[in-house]
């Protein structure tokens, strides 16, 4: 009787290869980082100012080489609309060449939700080192794919010139940069050395001055700001002081209430008397101590506006119940918000 | 010669228990099932709403706002009770784009001859019908989102 125990499984050779190769395709980079970033820390609105980033991938694929496009993310003021005042280029130890605007219906590998690229890198960057969200990710990438061998160390920089204060206000805001490649996107599997496949880093605080226009201040804590950054009077706004930054009598207060002083409109007309005390007006205090107060307001309502009469800007106070108010950076000085969404 | 005759009878009478099976078989028709009429008469509800993501309802005094705050649609008009911040503030008329497979309802203000529409979804959840509606009330890049459901 002929045993059945040595039967040899045709083709098993055949079988190990494919596991590996198949392996191999799931395998791919690389060690990336920013490394550096060269950035202006003041400029004037209209300027047109330069970026480099320096970078390095270090590059461990299995079954490669890999080719992909190179990406390249910057966070900046959404009023800058950077995305029509950006170009960008690189050189590298693996070629030179530009990059163009990513399309906005690429989809972003990793995420598993379906976004794209800036869409992702908002999900998972949100608004860098910023405190207001009026900032935006504007992504790019190369226009050619680049054929990325295994074992290199690619290095490069990638320029940038960005016309700044496209809005024509005096801006504060601290940028963001993001690079990888688009074959993994922003992936957080670290295949080798737990390696990093993307770099995320935030530049440093940039000034860009006008002599005309509104102060806008996206990156340090104030003393009141509004949510959204951006609205109309049939916005549902979030007012929120801040006690911590206030060194007038009202920082012990926590009996507080908001004093709109005067409502322009569009028409020319100035309306008063918003100062009542009650529970339409009173801030409330987030928790116990943490000194951050908020009210959240319709203001065709609070105002009392008609259909007809279309807010532009509120002139306001924070109040205690005594009357005592502050101001624009800790003075008597109205706070100013304006209606606008641009 | 009596095996044979057995199976003759075997045969024969398999013969006729197919020909009972398959004359019992009866086609069905399939009948289209109808989509019924998206109905939003009623008077309704906000249970959630969100402003670019954040939930609304735990920043305001929701006993003086959202909880007062309804829509109540019946003939064709539609009536606000206690205005919020929403896709319309005066009282009017509506329609959906397509009153079996709507995506869209049309508001139109009374005074006014332009039409707001705004996209809503409408599924049962947890057997209740929740209206959720998706609008932009002041800066377009401003988005609301308020779910409803009937208050009866």
């Amino acid at each position: 009787m002929r045993s059945n125990l040595n039967i040899k499984i045709k083709g098993s050779h055949i079988w190990k290869l494919c596991a590996l190769v198949g392996l191999g395709i799931f395998l791919t980079c690389c060690l990336t980082e920013i490394t550096n970033v060269d950035q202006p820390i003041v400029a004037n609105a209209g300027d047109i100012i330069p970026i480099t980033t320096r970078d390095s991938v270090l590059t461990n694929i299995d079954g490669g080489p890999d080719v992909a496009n190179f990406v390249f993310g910057i966070l900046m003021p959404t009023g800058w609309n950077a995305a029509a005042n950006t170009t960008v280029s690189y050189t590298s130890n693996l070629g030179d060449g530009n990059m163009e605007l990513m399309p906005s219906t690429t989809i972003e590998p990793a995420n598993g939700n379906n976004l794209n690229y800036p869409e992702a890198m908002a999900a998972k960057f949100k608004i860098g080192a910023n405190l207001v969200n009026d900032v935006q990710w504007v992504v790019f990438q190369s226009v050619q794919q680049i054929t990325i061998p295994n074992g290199i160390t690619l290095l490069g920089n990638i320029n940038i010139k960005i016309k700044v204060g496209a809005d024509g206000n005096t801006t504060i805001v601290k940028p963001a940069y993001v690079i990888c490649e688009t074959i993994d996107g922003l992936s957080e599997d670290t295949y080798w050395n737990s390696a990093p496949i993307y770099s995320f880093v935030n530049g440093p605080r940039l000034t860009v001055n006008s002599p005309t226009g509104d102060i806008i201040d996206l990156c340090d804590p104030q003393l009141t700001s509004f949510d959204p950054p951006k609205s109309l009077q049939n916005d549902y706004v979030t007012l929120s002081y801040n006690n911590k930054l206030d060194t007038t009598v009202l920082k012990d207060e926590t009996n507080l209430y908001l004093c709109v002083d005067s409502a322009y409109t569009s028409d020319g007309k100035v309306l008063t008397g918003f100062c009542n005390q009650n529970a339409q007006s009173q801030l409330v205090q987030t928790a116990p101590n943490s000194g951050l107060f908020k009210l959240t307001f319709w203001p065709s309502s609070f105002l009392g506006l008609s259909s007809t009469q279309t807010l532009t800007k509120i002139l306001y106070h924070i109040t205690d119940a005594a009357g005592n108010k502050v101001g624009l950076n800790n003075s008597s000085t109205a706070f100013t918000y304006k209606f606008q969404c641009n | 010669m009596k095996k044979l005759h057995k199976l003759n009878k075997t045969k024969f009478l398999l013969m006729i228990l197919s020909l009972l099976i398959w004359a019992s078989c009866k086609t069905d028709k399939i009948n289209p099932v109808t989509e019924p009429v998206k109905d939003l008469t009623g008077t309704w509800k906000v249970i959630a709403a969100t402003r670019n993501g954040t939930n609304l309802l735990a920043l305001v005094d929701t006993t003086t706002t959202f909880g007062k705050f309804t829509i109540t649609f019946k003939a064709g008009a539609y009536t606000l009770a206690n205005p919020l911040p929403f896709i319309v503030i005066q009282n009017g008329t509506y329609t959906l784009d397509n009153p079996q497979y709507p995506f869209q309802i049309n508001f139109t203000q009374t005074g006014s001859t332009a039409p707001v529409s705004t996209a809503f979804t409408y599924p049962i959840v947890d057997g209740i019908r929740v209206l959720t509606l998706v609008f932009s009330p002041g800066c377009p890049q401003n988005t609301y989102s308020y779910s409803l459901v009937k208050v009866n």
